[in-house]
C-alpha cells in the first residue's frame, strides 16, 4: 500500500532528446489521487513523449517518475511491465484494439495477464463492457466496432485492473463531437472512482471538463 | 518472478495467426511442404536399407560368414552347425559348398561359382524369381542366377550340363576331378551379392560327389537381429578357433558403405528440409513481426513483459509446427499408400518399398518442429526487444 500523502504520479525534471533536440525539457508534474489533469499543446510539442515516460514506455533522457514514491524507471524491464500492468491503465488515440479479438476479449486480456484466471478476467470484462455501455456488442470482434465504440472498448481495458494512473493520449482525437462526449462521459465517471487521469489534448474544451490543465509550449511544461 | 498463464499466451498467439489467414495458410503450407517430402523420403530410405540388408544379409550370405582358418574347408560342418543352431540369437544355420565350375546350354560354356546348399535351408543365400527350390537330396535339378541364366538363354525346365572342380587345392586338375552333370533348371534366382551369376545344387548331391560329405566351404548364419552380428562373431571366434567369423559389416565392405551412403544422403535430405523449411518461416514470421509493431507495442503498454512477448510469438511459430506437421503427415501418408503400389525403383526382384512405421512420421515431424522453433527465435527476440514509443509514435 502507498502511503496516503504521496501523490500517484511525480515526474520529476524529465528531459528527452533525441539527438541534439529536447522534445520535453525539464517537465515536472505531480497527480493526486482521482485528480484529472489535462496536457494541453499543440501537435508535436511533447505530450506523447512525456505521456510515454510517465507511463514506463520510453525511458526519459533524464529526470525520474515516482509512482507512490518508488523510482519506477530505476526498477527491471519485468518490474516496469508489471507496473504498467497493475499500476498504470493506458487509452489511446485510436483504442489501438487487438484486431481480432472480441471487444470482451481485449477488455479481459490485462486481467487474465495479472490474476491468471481467464474467467475472471471475463466476468470483469463484462462488468466493465456494461459500465461503457458495451456490453451488447461484447462478442464482436474489435475491427467491427466503430471508432467510439472501440475507444470505449480502450478505455474498458484501461481500468479493468484498476490502476491508479490512467494516461489518456487524444482519447477524442478521432471522434465526432457526439461520441467525443460520451467518451469524456466514461472515461471521467470510471477514473473519479480511485484512478489519477493524465490526459494529452489540444482540444480546450475537453480540456476544461477535468480538475486541472498545464499547458506545454516546445517540450517545457506550465500552467495553462 | 510472477507466473503468467500458458493458456493466456497460447491464446494470444493463436489470436494473432488467425488475424492473418493467408500469411498462415503460406506458413503452414511451408512446414506441411516439408514434412510431406521428408515422411516418404524416410520411408523409401528404410525400404532401401530393408532391401539391401534383404539382398546382403536376410537372401544373402547371412549375418556371420564362418570360413576355415587354415584348410580349404570345415570338418564335422554338421556337428558345428547343430552346435551354433541351439544358441537363441540364432534363426538359421547353412553350411554351403562353393566349388569352382561352370555352367554349358546351347553350345555355350560359362564359368561360375557351384554354391551347394541343404534344400531345407529354411534361409538362403538367394531369392527365387521363378520356379521351385531344389528338393532335399535332389540329384539332377539346379538354380540358375538371373544374369547367367539370361547370358545363356535358359529358362526353368531347361536342360544344361553343370561342370564342377570337386579337387579343391591339388597342384594339377586332370578329367576325373571335374564332374560333369545333366540336369533340369528348376528355378531361377536373384540376389544383388553374387547369386546372380551363380548355379546352386544340392549340398549332399555335391558333397558325396567330392567324396566329403561332412565338409563345407563355408557356414552361414542367420540372426534374429541383425544388429547383434559383431559380437556373437566375436564369441564364435572365441569358442571356435579353427574357424574366422565374420559379420556381415566386416565381410560385406560394399553393403555396410552403401547403407552408410543411404544415411548420408538422409542427412543431406534432412538438412535441406530444415533449410527449406526455416528459412521461409523465418523470413514470413519476422515480416509478421514488422507488420505487427503496432499489436506488440500495445501488449507491452498493457504490462506484457519482454519474456512473454517473445513466447506469443514463439508459440505461433510452434503452432504454425505442429499444424504444418498434421498436415505434412497427411500428405506424407497418402504418399506412402502411393509409393506402396508404385515403388520408386524395381529391378529383378529387388523393389525398394516404403517401410511405413511411427518412426517416418516422428522424425520428419521433430525436424520439422525443431524448424519451425528455429525459425521463430529471432522474429520473437525482435518482438520482445520493440520499443513500443516509437511505434506508438509513428502510428497515433
Amino acid at each position: 500500500m502507498l502511503p496516503l500523502e504521496l501523490p500517484v504520479v511525480r515526474a520529476n525534471a524529465l528531459t528527452r532528446r533525441f539527438g541534439e533536440r529536447a522534445v520535453v525539457q525539464g517537465a515536472s508534474l505531480a497527480l493526486a489521487p482521482r485528480e484529472s489533469v489535462a496536457v494541453l499543446g499543440p501537435s508535436g510539442c511533447g505530450k506523447t513523449t512525456l505521456l510515454h515516460m510517465l507511463g514506463l514506455l520510453e525511458r526519459p533522457s533524464e529526470g525520474g517518475v515516482l509512482f507512490g514514491g518508488r523510482d519506477a524507471w530505476a526498477e527491471p524491464a519485468l518490474e516496469r511491465a508489471r507496473l504498467r500492468l497493475g499500476y498504470v491503465g493506458f487509452v489511446f488515440q485510436l483504442g489501438n484494439l487487438l484486431g481480432h479479438f472480441t471487444a470482451r476479449e481485449n477488455v479481459a486480456i490485462p486481467a487474465w495477464l495479472l490474476h491468471g484466471s481467464r474467467a475472471e478476467a471475463m466476468q470483469r470484462a463484462d462488468a466493465w463492457l456494461e459500465r461503457v455501455g458495451l456490453f451488447g456488442r461484447r462478442n464482436e470482434r474489435a475491427a467491427q466496432l466503430s471508432t467510439g465504440e472501440a475507444q470505449r472498448v480502450a478505455i474498458a481495458r484501461a481500468l479493468i485492473n484498476e490502476p491508479k494512473l490512467v494516461l489518456a493520449d487524444e482519447p477524442t482525437g478521432s471522434l465526432d463531437s457526439k461520441n467525443a462526449d460520451g467518451v469524456m462521459e466514461a472515461l471521467l465517471l470510471a477514473c473519479s472512482e480511485r484512478a489519477a487521469l493524465l490526459l494529452v489534448t489540444h482540444d480546450v474544451e475537453i480540456a476544461s471538463r477535468l480538475s486541472r490543465r498545464v499547458a506545454m509550449r516546445d517540450g517545457e511544461l506550465g500552467e495553462a | 518472478m510472477r507466473r503468467v498463464s500458458l493458456r493466456l499466451l497460447f491464446f494470444l498467439a493463436w489470436g494473432n495467426l488467425l488475424d492473418d489467414s493467408f500469411s498462415v495458410v503460406l506458413l503452414v503450407a511451408a512446414v506441411a511442404a516439408g514434412v510431406t517430402f521428408q515422411v516418404p523420403n524416410v520411408a523409401n530410405q528404410r525400404g532401401y536399407e530393408a532391401a539391401l540388408m534383404s539382398e546382403g544379409v536376410s537372401a544373402g550370405d547371412g549375418d556371420i560368414r564362418l570360413r576355415p582358418r587354415q584348410k580349404a574347408g570345415i570338418e564335422n560342418a554338421r556337428a558345428i552347425s547343430q552346435r551354433l543352431s541351439a544358441h537363441p540369437e540364432i534363426a538359421a544355420v547353412v553350411p554351403v559348398v562353393v566349388k569352382p565350375g561352370a555352367l554349358k546350354a546351347a553350345g555355350a560354356l560359362v564359368g561360375a561359382p557351384i554354391i551347394a546348399l541343404d534344400g531345407a535351408a529354411s534361409f538362403r543365400p538367394f531369392r527365387m524369381l521363378q520356379g521351385q527350390p531344389l528338393d532335399p537330396g535332389e540329384r539332377d535339378g539346379v538354380l540358375v542366377g538371373v544374369a547367367l541364366a539370361k547370358r545363356l538363354g535358359v529358362a526353368v525346365g531347361d536342360s544344361v550340363s553343370v561342370r564342377v572342380i570337386l579337387a579343391i587345392g591339388a597342384a594339377s586338375i586332370d578329367e576325373d576331378d571335374v564332374g560333369r552333370f545333366r540336369m533340369t533348371v528348376r528355378g531361377i534366382v536373384g540376389g544383388t551379392f553374387g547369386a546372380q551369376e551363380s548355379v546352386f545344387v544340392d549340398r549332399a548331391f555335391l558333397a558325396a560327389e567330392a567324396g566329403e560329405p561332412d565338409v563345407a566351404t563355408m557356414i552361414l548364419v542367420y540372426l534374429n537381429d541383425h544388429a547383434r552380428a559383431s559380437a556373437l562373431a566375436r564369441r564364435i571366434n572365441a569358442e571356435l578357433p579353427t574357424l574366422q567369423a565374420r559379420a556381415w559389416l566386416d565381410d560385406s565392405p560394399y553393403l555396410a558403405s552403401s547403407l552408410q551412403a543411404s544415411h548420408a544422403v538422409g542427412a543431406v535430405s534432412q538438412s535441406m528440409v530444415v533449410c527449406a523449411v526455416t528459412l521461409p518461416l523465418l523470413a514470413l514470421l519476422y515480416i509478421s513481426v514488422l507488420h505487427r509493431r503496432r499489436d506488440i507495442g500495445v501488449l507491452a503498454a498493457l504490462g506484457f513483459g519482454a519474456r512473454e512477448i517473445f513466447f506469443i510469438f514463439l508459440t505461433q511459430a510452434l503452432i504454425v509446427g505442429v499444424c504444418g506437421s498434421i498436415v505434412g503427415c497427411a500428405g506424407g501418408y497418402a504418399l506412402i499408400r502411393y509409393f506402396l503400389t508404385h515403388p520408386i525403383f524395381e529391378w529383378q526382384g529387388f523393389v525398394i518399398r516404403p517401410v511405413l512405421d511411427a518412426s517416418c512420421f516422428l522424425q520428419p515431424v521433430l525436424i520439422a518442429l525443431c524448424a519451425a522453433i528455429l525459425a521463430g527465435v529471432y522474429p520473437a527476440l525482435r518482438a520482445a526487444r520493440l520499443e513500443p514509443a516509437p511505434v506508438f509514435r509513428g502510428v497515433t
